[in-house]
């Protein structure tokens, strides 16, 4: 086990490598490549540009070297949490990035929460009582729920629960660890939650299905044991693990949502952070976020595999 | 052993299969294999069919996928008509890929599900450029067909329209279209009914008889072996333990294990007393193979030196060879079959 | 020949049962699926949309990018405006109706470009086995260690903004799922005996490939292709959503979100058209997917 634990581990060391050169050659993309984009931001701040200036930036910011060296640098400043600063804030990237994260954890969390909320009893539901009106509504959800852009939920959700009952702020950010924040939490961790919501009570419902039709149902149903029993300690209990690990890939994945709910709703997370960016080319800061999300992803898979290898130990043939 | 020189030889043959693939054997550098083929000495005459036995796990299938360099052996020679097949250039392999032909266990996947038989049959035939005009193409197919005993109006069907035992005459089909010498039968019968079973091995009998070929034919059921061979090899955990004419082989087996095999052959007469030889425990893996002789732990009539000295295949009588201490005491000084086998 | 072979090898196997599709005969897998309402729906959705996006300028009863001299932003639906007027009083069904032809034309080329170079590396990948697999998985590795919408708005951003741009960014995030499915599935098919059988009988491994392994493939690339229309739709959509994809004033469903998003507080309801817009195809593609896959290959189902 702990083998497994290792070798997977150390399995994301050379795919974080590649990801680091891939964030470092980005910059090569843009039209210009890097000297472009520093003249770039140069050239808003009003400052007249010569060939001698080019030269000078070119040293400050340690492009006249060949670009392995750029990079050796550039990873070794890194793995210190030194990424540079924004071209706009004139701030560390990795202080901007952290404070920001933060924030998108909770978002994730609390959508998570929600679409586990709904989607246990929702999935049970409807693997109890097929083809009943609570299985063709779940189906119904899941469907729609998979096929919507989650920032025109959010406009629904927005439309109705703020504009039309005022029962929420409709977009705008306040810390969510005070009591103030969690109001302007819940709309768009409601609007995260339902595409996961969506996929975990499927395949809940299809677990479940298989669940109660095992032999040790059969039998705990033949012991006279009261049906409620049955369902959720005997079936769900097994029903459940595999969900869990979807759920734990499904987290990864809403780190992409992350970036239109925010946007959608003004809420002030790294994928906010990321948009403003973005539109604004602050690209020290755009290369973090890719750092910065590519480790949590590459490191959300890898204990999902290992979780998956703790329930299964046949992955671990492999 | 006649003096004609041997269409297909196998000389010490071995494939080893690394037993640890993954990354951590690699760091750790693990030379744990399983020995699959360890050492095989077999030689087919031209024109005669050989069957091999031995139970499931013994190395038989690995053997026919090392003759048609399926697999690359770790070790060893396969020698076709004199030449190592193992160093053929692309050429020569193209070449000797018309020469011998393999017949599957299952002819529910050995099939392209996708293609027409007409499509299956004329691409092998434009491939080796067998057939020259559109006409004689068309013949060739039918011919084909009619030599296996199908129908050659069925040409445009596709495989699932057809039965097992139907689908094993089409893979016979594809294999003669390109006029094999040699054609390697991998367990081609055992997916088959019973009834199916005797139909196709008449099929066999009667096609190489008539298109003068050889074969090779693999089995772990004896009776099916004995009947359709005139040379019987008898496997053990990689290695060949007992070869010999076949009527011999079955009347009077050398070998320990084979004399146990051969035992286990239900008689289809109540009357009849069999001996049968229950073997102690279970077949060692070939992972794990015994010292000295690798039948040992089993046999009945084992020796001390049966542990510590592996009994080499020799001729026991004419055209009669068998890898055992009881025949070939081991003091006596061991006369090679072939001068050819020593180095 | 024929006489020690009983008579039963010669007689002809029965012809499969007849299943018809509006009165012509058909196999059983396009039987099923048209048995399959879902799927019936969802091609159906499809083959309108398709069919708006090719006939849009005679479907659309004004220009799509015309700004009325006089101002009537924010008109709600009327028989004049069938689905009422946007920021700038623009026709919001017309601008809706050309971007049908955006959501496809970025669906079809993105999924082309994502099938051609993924099927490509796939199969290598999986027919070559040995090294070239190890090195091809940790470079899909890599190129999985970003959520695939993250890299297309990080590729989207750095390569700047525009259809074409789109549809690289976000052809280029789907390459490696697609070159994993298929490698899975030409490592699958490479251990069948037909396949071996091919290379004993002397064929070369592009023939074998060609001929025999990726037509055997066709149903999960088919049943995989639908779906990524449906991914592609989507992920062009919230490019455009964030100002970085397709940008106004083209009509792409997306971009139209990002100029009323400005004003939602005070007229939320535009909002609604687009984003239904968006659902309804990607709902088509969903449906058509699950049907294909439903019947033609079973063994697919999650």
């Amino acid at each position: 086990m702990l083998k497994y634990i290792i070798t997977r581990l150390a399995l994301t060391i050379p795919t974080l490598f590649g990801l680091a050169v891939f964030d470092f050659l980005l910059l090569y993309l843009t039209p210009g490549g890097p000297t472009g984009v520093i003249i770039q931001s140069f050239r808003s701040t009003g400052t007249p540009i010569s060939p001698v200036v080019i030269a000078e930036l070119q040293k400050e910011y340690g492009l006249n070297v060949p670009a392995p060296v750029q990079f050796a640098r550039w990873i070794f400043n890194a793995i210190q949490g030194n990424l540079g600063n924004s071209y706009f804030s004139h701030e560390p990237v990795t202080s901007l990035i952290l404070a920001r994260l933060q924030v998108t954890l909770v978002l994730a969390i609390s959508a998570t929460l929600i679409a586990l909320a709904i989607a246990i009893p929702l999935g049970v539901a409807a693997a109890v009582r097929r083809n009943s009106l609570v299985d063709y509504v779940g189906t119904a959800v899941s469907l729609v729920g998979i096929s919507m852009p989650t920032f025109w939920l959010g406009f629904l959700l927005i439309d109705f629960l703020a504009l039309t009952l005022h029962a929420f702020p409709a977009v705008g950010y306040a810390s969510p660890f005070t009591l103030n924040g969690l109001r302007y939490l819940i709309l768009p961790a409601l609007t995260l939650s339902f595409s996961t919501l969506a996929i975990i009570s499927r395949v809940l419902r299809a677990s479940m299905v298989e669940a109660l039709g095992e032999d040790y149902i059969l039998t705990a149903r033949s012991k006279g044991l009261k049906e409620r029993i049955v369902v959720y300690r005997h079936a769900l209990r097994n029903a459940l693990l595999p969900t869990l690990t979807l759920l734990g890939l499904y987290f990864g994945s809403n780190l992409g949502g992350v970036v239109t709910i925010e946007y959608t709703f003004h809420y002030l997370g790294l994928g906010d952070l990321a948009v403003s960016a973005m539109l604004s080319r602050d690209y020290p800061l755009i290369e973090g976020f890719v750092l910065y999300t590519g480790v949590v992803f590459v490191f959300a898979n890898a204990i999902v595999d290992i979780f998956y290898s703790i329930i299964d130990p046949r992955i671990r043939l492999r | 052993m006649s003096n004609e020189a041997p269409i297909l030889e196998v000389r010490n043959l071995q494939m080893y299969f690394p037993l640890e693939t993954g990354l951590w054997s690699r760091i750790a550098g693990s030379k744990r294999v399983v020995k699959a083929l360890d050492g095989v000495n077999l030689s087919v005459m031209e024109g005669e069919t050989l069957g091999v036995v031995g139970e499931s796990g013994c190395g038989k299938s690995t053997l026919a996928r090392c003759i048609v360099r399926m697999y690359e052996p770790t070790g060893g020679e396969v020698l076709y008509r004199g030449k190592n097949v193992l160093k053929f250039g692309p050429k020569e392999m193209k070449e000797y890929r018309r020469k011998v032909q393999m017949i599957f266990q299952d002819p529910y996947s050995s099939l392209d599900p996708r293609t027409t038989i007409r499509n299956m049959l004329s691409e092998v035939l434009h491939l080796h450029r067998i057939t020259s005009s559109k006409q004689q193409l068309e013949e060739k197919m039918e011919g084909l067909m009619i030599s296996v005993g199908l129908d050659p109006a069925q040409l445009g069907r596709f495989p699932h329209e057809f039965s097992g035992g139907q689908r094993q005459r089409l893979c016979v089909a594809r294999a003669l279209a390109v006029e094999p010498e040699l054609i390697i039968a991998d367990e081609s019968v055992s997916a088959l009914d019973v009834s199916i079973q005797a139909q196709t091995l008449n099929l066999f009998e009667e096609l190489q008889k008539k298109l003068g070929l050889t074969m090779v034919f693999i089995s772990h059921d004896l009776s099916v072996v004995e009947h359709i061979s005139t040379r019987v090899a008898v496997m053990y955990l990689g290695k060949a333990v007992e070869v010999s004419e076949s009527t011999e082989l079955f009347e009077d087996p050398e070998h320990p294990y084979t004399q146990a095999l051969i035992s286990a052959v239900p008689v289809p007469d109540p009357d009849v007393k069999t001996n049968e030889i229950i073997l102690k425990g279970d077949v060692p893996t070939a992972a794990n193979i015994p010292p000295g002789c690798r039948f040992h732990p089993r046999c009945q009539s084992a020796m001390p030196v049966c542990s510590e000295v592996e009994p080499v295949l020799l001729e026991s009588r004419k055209d009669h060879l068998v890898a055992c201490h009881l025949i070939h005491p081991v003091e006596a000084p061991p006369k090679p079959v072939a001068p050819q086998q020593v180095k | 020949m024929a006489s020690t072979n009983p008579p039963s090898a010669m007689v002809p196997v029965p012809a499969t049962k007849g299943y018809t599709v509006l009165g012509r005969k058909v196999p059983r897998s396009v039987y099923r699926f048209f048995r399959n309402k879902l799927a019936v729906i969802g091609m159906t959705i499809v083959l309108i949309n398709c069919f708006v996006a090719i006939f849009a300028q005679f479907i659309a009863p004004y220009n799509p990018d015309a700004i009325p001299l006089t101002i009537d932003a924010f008109q709600n639906p009327s028989w004049t405006h069938l689905l009422g007027t946007d920021e700038l009083g623009r026709d919001m069904f017309s601008r809706i109706v050309f971007g049908t032809q955006i959501s496809l034309t970025v669906g079809l080329f993105s999924v082309l470009l994502s099938g051609t170079v993924g099927i490509t590396l796939g199969t290598v990948a999986g027919w070559m086995k040995g090294k070239v697999d190890r090195v091809l998985e940790a470079i899909f590795d890599i190129w999985l260690s970003l959520p695939s919408l993250i890299l297309s708005i990080i590729l989207v951003t750095f390569l700047g903004a525009g259809v074409r741009n789109v549809i690289l960014a976000v052809a280029v995030s789907n390459i490696p799922s697609y070159a994993r499915l298929i490698r899975a599935e030409v490592i699958r098919l490479s251990d069948k005996d037909f396949i071996v059988a091919q290379r004993l009988l002397g064929f070369s491994s592009w023939k074998i490939v060609v001929k025999n392994v990726l037509p055997n493939a066709a149903t999960p690339i088919i049943v995989y292709s639908t779906f990524s229309f449906a991914v592609a739709i989507l992920a062009e959509a919230s490019l455009s959503f964030l100002g970085l994809g397709v940008l106004p004033p083209t009509p792409s469903w997306g971009a139209i979100l990002n100029e009323l998003q400005v004003t939602i507080f005070a007229h939320i309801e535009p909002t609604f058209w687009p984003g239904l817009a968006i659902m309804q195809l990607v709902l088509g593609f969903n449906f058509l997917g699950d049907g294909l896959r439903d019947a033609f290959d079973p063994r697919l189902k999650v």
